[in-house]
C-alpha cells in the first residue's frame, strides 16, 4: 500500500480529532467548524500531493514537487472531479471527488457563514471518518490509476 | 430532471441497504445552489438516537451509490449528503451575550 509521505495530511485530521476532544464535553462551534476544515484541508492537501507524487515523486527536489503541488486549486479540484475522464478512473476515484466536493461546502459553512453552526460532535465526527476514507482510497488506488488521475487533476484540458 | 421527491424515492432504499445497519431511519431532499451557484440536491439523512455513525466507508459508499444512480438516469446535480444524528448535545454556543451551562 502507498503511503502518503507529507505529513501534513495526517496530521490535519489528528487536529480536526483533538479540536472535539480538548475543552469541554460539549465543543464549541468554532472547535465544530475548525475541525470541519482541518478535515477539508486533509482532503485537499492529500489530493495535492497525489497530483505532484504522481507526476514528479515525492523524492524530487522541491523546485520540482513544490509547482506541481501548488498548481492545483479548490475550484479546480471541483471541477476536475466531475469531469466524465476522471469518472471513468472507477468508483474508488468517483467517491474521492465526492467526498471532497461535500467537504469544499462544509468547509465553506465552517469557515464563513456566520450563523450558528448546525452540525453537533457527532455529525462532524462522521465528516472526519468520511475525510480519513478518501485519503485510505488515494493511499490505495492501483498505481496506473494514481498515475492517470494526477495528469487529468493538472493537465490543461484540450479542446477539440 | 428529477424532483426532489424522485430523488427520495431513490435514496432512501440505498441509505436503507446500506446505512440501516449504522441506525438511519428516513431522509429529506431539497434542490437548490451550493456555494458556487451550481445547482444540487441537499440531502439530510436522518439516524436514530444513540447510533454510532462514524464509519467513513459505509457513509461515503451510501452517498456514491445515490450518485451513481443519479447520473445513470442523466441527472448532473450533485447529491450533498448530511449525516443527522438527533439527540446529541448542542453544541456551545459562540455568542458571548449567553452564558455557557455548567459543564
Amino acid at each position: 500500500m502507498r503511503q502518503i509521505k507529507h505529513r501534513i495530511v495526517r496530521e490535519l485530521i489528528q487536529s480536526a480529532h483533538a479540536r472535539l476532544e480538548s475543552g469541554p464535553t460539549r465543543p464549541n462551534q468554532t472547535a465544530l467548524r475548525r475541525s470541519v476544515s482541518d478535515s477539508y484541508y486533509a482532503v485537499f492537501h492529500a489530493v495535492c500531493y497525489l497530483t505532484a507524487d504522481g507526476l514528479v515523486g515525492w523524492n524530487t527536489p522541491w523546485e520540482s514537487f513544490e509547482p506541481i503541488y501548488r498548481s492545483l486549486e479548490h475550484q479546480d479540484a471541483k471541477k476536475r472531479f466531475a469531469t466524465p475522464e476522471v469518472a471513468s478512473l472507477g468508483p474508488e476515484v468517483r467517491r474521492i471527488g465526492e467526498i471532497l466536493r461535500d467537504l469544499i461546502k462544509e468547509r465553506h459553512t465552517a469557515d464563513y457563514d456566520p450563523r450558528p453552526f448546525a452540525t453537533n460532535k457527532a455529525e462532524t465526527l462522521a465528516r472526519i471518518a468520511q475525510a480519513e476514507e478518501a485519503i485510505d482510497l488515494i493511499e490505495t488506488l492501483p498505481k496506473a490509476t494514481y498515475r492517470k488521475l494526477a495528469v487529468l487533476l493538472i493537465a490543461k484540458p484540450r479542446r477539440s | 430532471m428529477l424532483t426532489d421527491a424522485e430523488v427520495l424515492k431513490l435514496a432512501e432504499p440505498i441509505f436503507s441497504k446500506v446505512l440501516g445497519p449504522l441506525g438511519f431511519s428516513r431522509a429529506s431532499v431539497l434542490s437548490g445552489f451550493d456555494q458556487d451557484g451550481d445547482k444540487a440536491f441537499f440531502i439530510d439523512a436522518y439516524f436514530e438516537p444513540g447510533s454510532n455513525i462514524v464509519n467513513g466507508k459505509a457513509l461515503v459508499e451510501a452517498r456514491g451509490q445515490l450518485h451513481d444512480a443519479l447520473t445513470a438516469l442523466g441527472e448532473e446535480r450533485f447529491p450533498y449528503v448530511s449525516y443527522r444524528l438527533p439527540g446529541e448535545p448542542e453544541p456551545l454556543s459562540d455568542d458571548v451575550d449567553e452564558l455557557a451551562p455548567p459543564h
